[in-house]
């Protein structure tokens, strides 16, 4: 996995965010607790002179872990953080691609609606998935969450496009250049805190974090941010290989990201 | 590490995410899993094994074998990091080849050598958008050589085409350097290790020359440019798009023309002496007439042209009616006379008055207020610009003077 220079990401990811602030009126970050959505704010907190000035969501189905849930209240309070959590429905028996498509989405869409939120960061990256390489920076979503991925907006140069149909939204994707060894590298520079569920307990640790009914842990021994960055430099195998709903079928990301999801 | 971005250029169907994803592979720089999961959609369309679909993952692009939109994938080739930008080679999807090749320093252009293939308006289109992205160095792959039967004379065929092509266009433009390689995108020939098929080839495997190409000087020892984003907390946020500014620097601001001096510079936060291309800072100054989004903070000395009328060559996606320019941060609608239209068959220009999508041209541009803008022999920064109709990209340009 290629290591790049963390000043540059860091660097890109402020102007993005920075434009995104200046171009729309009312903007809200997703946040799952995760080392990418955590690492996002970490450069929010940067960009905009130590406070992050938006509204920050969580959306909820209430089976997250017990220490994803302690984490979240930590860190909100350390940060001074103005979270919405969002309350999503969650059935036992439903699972994966209806799970996160059906559920999680229905719960997005209500507190957007609610909130009148016109633009949405979401810490997606490029290497995570070759679906989301295919993602714009400001990437337009029309009144039914639909990515029309057929038709996306030209985006040349640092000049992106604050189009937004009626009814509709952008999603803003500030991580998108950024690898997965990137954001343990700069967790790491910038002491950002992270959930603890990251770092190996009995042989196995959480390489990739959803809720308690579709992650699954990998095996690993990496105890500390050392041993995860020393881990990855050498790995052959996929980030969210223990994702549930990645899995299910081909072409279910597709799927999942032309309704909406996240 | 620091990574060379690529773009790869060239009709449809002439191999482009073939090659992709053969590099990725060569260089081991992708999961088996996502191998495997390439070849099981190989196998489910019943064909044999296409490392494109290593890129191309949407269903749409795979089931019809065709590139709809750009993506990137890394690879890492003794100790140097490239980024390859697929994009598509479709004539009606030109805007997303445009979104991925803006990125770019450094062109792949694949180009087929196979009978009914060859060299298409479209292969000398991405040409002439190439160097009007600013790339002045390009590899050529001839590719699919295997299926002439690597045969030296369809090689050079194509070889002195498109070179006294590109010498013709770099004499209005600016000088391009090419190499040409033949290839096997498919097979991997040339790629990595010179083959032995080709054994009259006496030139490098195509990596090689990108290794060689990446590291030339890439101009960033131009004068300062700051595009103004806006107003920002205690001063100004701004991207910095050319040189270096520093603190207690003396500069000006454009178009207004008023000096200032730069009292503090904010980086991801910290008090830093100096930023650089690529930074966006926060200026701290001691007086801010006159800026707003869009301003061009420049050097005192050698500092960007101010005016409304200029010469550009531009590049036409749709016939916009009501167009508009877009350049650093500034916009302004701009009415756009058409002078010659660029032939791509010779490379000449001829006298032309109506344009039509996808044609290349000079033409005489009038903004409605000033610009602060420079000649693209001069500065690429600053002299290159999108085109938009309302808010539909409608192309691109760059100020000739």
């Amino acid at each position: 996995m290629i290591e790049q220079n963390l000043d540059q990401l860091e660097e890109k990811s402020i102007y993005i965010m920075r434009e995104a602030k200046m171009k729309f009126k009312n903007i809200a970050a997703l946040w799952s607790m995760g080392k990418d959505s955590t690492t996002m704010l970490a450069i929010a907190r940067k960009a905009f002179m130590g406070k992050v000035p938006f509204p920050i969501i969580h959306i909820d189905n209430g089976i997250d872990f017990p220490e994803t849930y302690k984490f979240r209240e930590e860190l909100a309070k350390k940060w001074h953080l103005d979270l919405i959590v969002a309350k999503s429905e969650i059935k036992p028996e439903i699972s994966g691609f209806s799970c996160c498509g059906a559920n999680k989405t229905i719960a997005l869409k209500k507190v957007m609606k609610e909130k009148g939120f016109d633009a949405l960061i979401v810490s997606i990256r490029r290497d995570e998935h070759s679906i989301r390489a295919k993602e714009r920076y400001i990437s337009p979503r029309d009144k039914n969450f639909k990515w029309d991925y057929k038709n996306q907006p030209a985006e040349l140069w640092d000049d992106y496009s604050s189009k937004i149909d009626n009814g509709g939204h952008v999603r803003i994707h500030p991580l998108l250049d950024w690898n997965e060894i990137d954001i343990w590298n700069y967790i790491k520079r910038e002491h950002i805190p992270v959930n603890p569920l990251y770092f190996s307990r009995n042989g196995y640790r959480y390489r990739s974090l959803g809720c308690t009914h579709c992650t699954v842990p990998i095996k690993s021994n990496a105890k500390d941010l050392n041993a995860i960055i020393k881990e990855l430099k050498t790995t052959n195998i996929e980030e969210r290989s223990g994702r549930e709903q990645d899995k299910e079928k081909e072409y279910i990301m597709q799927r999942l990201r032309a309704l909406g999801y996240m | 590490m620091q990574i060379h971005r690529i773009a790869l250029l060239g009709d449809k169907d002439h191999g482009k995410s073939t090659f992709v994803g053969n590099m990725l592979m060569l260089t081991k720089s992708i999961s088996d899993a996502r191998i495997e999961e390439a070849k099981r959609a190989s196998r489910e369309l019943g064909r044999p094994f296409e490392p494109g679909f290593l890129l191309d993952s949407f269903s749409e692009e795979r089931e019809d074998a065709m590139t709809i939109d750009t993506t990137r994938a890394q690879i890492q080739y003794k100790g140097m990091g490239f980024e390859l930008i697929d994009v598509p080679g479709h004539e009606e999807l030109i805007s997303n080849m445009l979104t991925g090749a803006s990125n770019a320093s450094l062109g792949v252009l694949i180009v087929s050598a196979k009978k009914g293939e060859g060299i298409s308006e479209q292969t000398k289109r991405h040409i002439v958008l190439s160097i009007m992205l600013g790339m002045d160095r390009l590899v050529v792959g001839v590719n699919k050589i295997d299926t002439v039967g690597y045969s030296k004379g369809a090689f050079d065929a194509i070889k002195d085409e498109l070179s006294s092509f590109i010498e013709n266009i770099g004499r209005s433009l600016g000088n391009v350097d090419a190499s040409f390689v033949p290839i096997s995108a498919y097979n991997g020939d040339n790629l990595i290790k010179l083959s032995k098929n080709t054994r009259w080839y006496k030139g490098k495997p195509l990596v090689q020359i990108l290794k060689n190409y990446a590291v030339q000087k890439d101009g960033s020892a131009r004068g300062l440019r700051a595009a103004v984003q806006g107003a920002f907390e205690n001063g100004i946020a701004c991207k910095i798009i050319s040189g270096e500014i520093k603190v207690n620097q003396k500069v000006v601001a454009l178009p207004s023309g008023r000096y200032m001096k730069i009292e503090k510079i904010i980086k991801a936060g910290h008090d830093v002496k100096s930023a650089s291309r690529g930074d966006s800072p926060i200026l701290v100054l001691g007086d801010y007439t006159g800026i707003e989004r869009g301003t061009i903070i420049s050097a005192e000395n050698g500092r960007p042209k101010v005016g409304s009328n200029v010469k550009a060559l531009i590049f036409l996606v749709d016939i916009p009616r009501n167009p508009s320019i877009r350049i650093g941060l500034q916009e302004a609608n701009s009415s756009i006379i058409i002078d010659q239209e660029l032939d791509l068959k010779s490379g000449n220009l001829a006298k032309c008055t109506k344009a039509k999508a996808l044609g290349i041209y000079t033409a005489n541009l009038k903004a409605d207020k000033k610009v602060v803008y420079e000649a693209f022999r001069d500065n690429p920064e600053l002299a290159r610009f999108s085109i938009y109709d309302g808010r539909e990209f409608a192309g691109l340009g760059i100020i000739l003077g």
